[in-house]
């Protein structure tokens, strides 16, 4: 996900590929009843006033494809996608308006994942190169991915999407432990307490933890990621050590606070680095 | 208007008559503006740790008086909150004192306010706009990630100043030092505006200080205040508006905004140091954060602005730092990181993103 936002950004160190046909980023996570009555869940949408086209991605981190998603996609049509991307863009008609579907893989994966797909261009990201096979409709963005994309020196975009569910608990705790520090610090200008037990169910600590693309993702989503924020702010919290360093930097609004906060990284540091150690030593830690 | 008129005539005159060996009462007390950021718009203004706030109202409602107190130091600051998100200061009590005083007030954990960052192809841009005559400049540089080990490279303090109508060609002969040129970066410039008759030469300091030097002209200093603010303003919300978030239109939440980048000359040797130094929570970067190690040549950091509170995500290689700013955080933090960085770490550095200081 985070590649393909960044393919749509000018970066200077990441591939403009997308960027330089003047797609963006417009939808993510979008539940679309097909005309055939069945349902889709691209992960996102990309969308170029440029080329007055859509480019559908379904992102696969991992070696399973569904072959269901694969037929629903096939019943995805021009008119159904239109009335979506249309109020953001007045120059589309039903009659101009064309889009690609495409699944994205790893090229580690690469080998299992492209005989299970057909008809679908897939467009697999490399360490070195992002490389395409099939083809698009689209003869620009065909042209674009036709040869292979050097990625040596390339710097990828991680943050656009800090963090999925299925992350593992140290990559997640350090987002968690953030967004609570930065309740904590806004309590000092009259914001809510990181122990007031209803700060789990406040939009702005998952926007702190997350951040406001939160708000794009589906409701399914979102609710996978609250449980999983649930989850590791009450590990945090339990944490005796985390617990009173936060409670130390409440507490002193309006003072200094470098100390408490020099012991908050280094407690965050241990509670992260005792998270990789159990981890590592169980498999499957966590249930 | 005519008060503050009145402090810069009796700021010339004190130095006319120390020109003339005429014994005066110490300092000569300069009208001096400072330009604050305030991230909440106009809040009450609240003391801190032993920082004591006395206001007192005016016949003119975005007018008050504040007199500020840390230990033994005290001044009186008129506070001009016209525009709520860029308010300003003036006064002309002794700087050494205004500025401790200031600082305490722009720190302080309970207001949300910061210094504005002036980046120096901004102060630049405004010591050659129309009107402006560029009078002369000084130089700070002080590297903030320096080696322990001492090494040839890099240049780690430099300061200098110059004055007249040609310090701008000391400056581009200095540029053309190869190992000068990562350290060159404006601390303050000397701007005149106006005429012969009626003038004002002011001295524009990066962190948002403003201080008469010469002159007596307070239209032409008020109105050097209104252009500063005006540029400053817009960069802000250029930032704000290219910031990470969604939008909603006609009920789809649609993406939008990307991350800045700063784009370094000068190599980063060690990412782990750097980082450290960055996230040390103290001034001048004022940031905290949790660092992931990505690759032997990325680091990921999970940060939080301490001036506001608002989260921060950052992307840092040797040539690189990627700054993913959310929408409704304080576009200030982007130039804080930016300017200090440029002062303290290399002032070829370069704003890459969609908007106009990436274009300077």
């Amino acid at each position: 996900m985070n590649y393909i936002i960044g393919m749509c950004k000018k970066h200077r160190d990441w591939v403009t590929v997308l960027a330089d046909l003047g797609y963006n980023p417009y939808l993510i996570e979008q539940k679309f009843n097909t005309s055939s009555g069945e349902v889709v869940t691209p992960d996102i949408i990309v969308t170029s006033t440029k080329l007055i086209h859509s480019l559908v991605f379904e992102c696969k981190g991992g070696i399973t494809i569904d072959k269901d998603q694969l037929d629903r996609y096939a019943t995805l049509d021009e008119a159904t996608l239109f009335r979506w991307v249309q109020y953001a863009h007045p120059l589309f008609t039903l009659q101009n308006f064309r889009f690609d579907m495409c699944i994205s893989d790893l090229e580690e994966n690469h080998p299992i994942i492209a005989p299970m797909v057909k008809d679908v261009p897939i467009v697999t990201f490399g360490d070195l190169k992002i490389t395409k096979t099939g083809q698009f409709s689209n003869d620009a963005l065909e042209s674009a991915f036709r040869e292979p994309i050097d990625l040596s020196g390339k710097i990828p975009p991680l943050s656009y999407y800090p963090f999925g569910e299925k992350d593992k608990d140290p990559y997640v705790a350090a987002f968690v432990i953030r967004g609570l520090l930065a309740i904590a610090i806004k309590k000092a200008k009259g914001g809510p307490s990181v122990f007031d037990k209803t700060i789990i169910t406040r939009d702005e600590l998952l926007k702190f933890v997350f951040n406001p693309i939160f708000d794009a993702l589906s409701n399914e989503h979102q609710g996978r990621l609250k449980e999983r924020i649930k989850e590791v702010i009450s590990w945090v919290m339990a944490n005796k050590d985390m617990n009173e360093a936060f409670g130390t930097i409440e507490q002193m609004a309006g003072y200094k606070i470098n100390r408490p906060l020099e012991k908050l990284i280094n407690e965050a540091n241990k509670f992260i680095a005792n998270l990789e150690t159990q981890q590592s030593l169980i498999p499957f830690f966590k249930s | 208007m005519q008060y503050l008129e009145n402090m810069m005539i009796a700021a010339e005159e004190t130095k006319k008559e120390e020109a003339v060996g005429v014994e005066t009462r110490g300092h000569p007390t300069e009208l001096k503006t400072y330009i604050m950021e305030s991230n909440n718009g106009l809040p009450r203004i609240q003391g801190s740790e032993s920082l004591r706030v006395f206001p007192s109202p005016t016949k003119l409602p975005q007018i008050s008086v504040l007199r500020l107190e840390y230990s033994r130091l005290s001044a009186i600051f008129y506070l001009d909150a016209t525009d709520p998100r860029f308010l300003l200061l003036y006064t002309n009590d002794v700087a050494d004192i205004t500025d401790k005083l200031y600082s305490r007030l722009v720190e302080s954990s309970t207001n949300s306010f910061d210094r504005i960052w002036l980046p120096t192809e901004v102060q630049d841009k405004i010591s050659h706009l129309s009107g402006n005559v560029f009078r002369g400049f000084g130089l700070s540089f002080n590297d903030l990630f320096a080696l322990e080990k001492r090494r040839e490279l890099p240049i780690d303090e430099l300061r200098m100043s110059a004055s007249g109508v040609r310090s701008g060609r000391a400056l581009e002969a200095l540029n053309k030092d190869t190992m000068l040129k990562r350290s060159l970066c404006y601390s303050k410039i000397k701007v005149e505006r106006g005429n012969s008759q009626s003038f004002v030469t002011d001295e524009v300091r990066f962190n948002g200080r403003v201080i008469t030097k010469s002159g007596q002209s307070i239209d032409d200093h008020v109105s050097l205040i209104e252009i500063i603010r005006k540029i400053y303003r817009n960069l802000i919300e250029e930032i704000e508006q290219n910031s990470i978030g969604t939008r909603q239109v006609e009920g789809r939440t649609l993406i939008e905004g990307q991350a800045f980048e700063l784009i370094l000359d000068r190599q980063i040797e060690d990412l782990d140091r750097f980082s450290e130094r960055l996230l040390s929570s103290s001034k001048p970067f004022r940031l905290w954060g949790i660092v992931n190690k990505i690759s032997k040549d990325m680091r990921q950091i999970v940060a939080v602005d301490l001036h506001t509170g608002d989260p921060l995500n950052l992307e840092i290689t040797p040539s690189l730092i990627r700054i993913y700013l959310s929408r409704g955080a304080c576009g200030n933090t982007v130039l804080r990181l930016y300017v200090n960085t440029q002062h303290g770490f290399d002032s070829a550095i370069r704003f890459n993103g969609e908007t106009k200081l990436g274009t300077m």
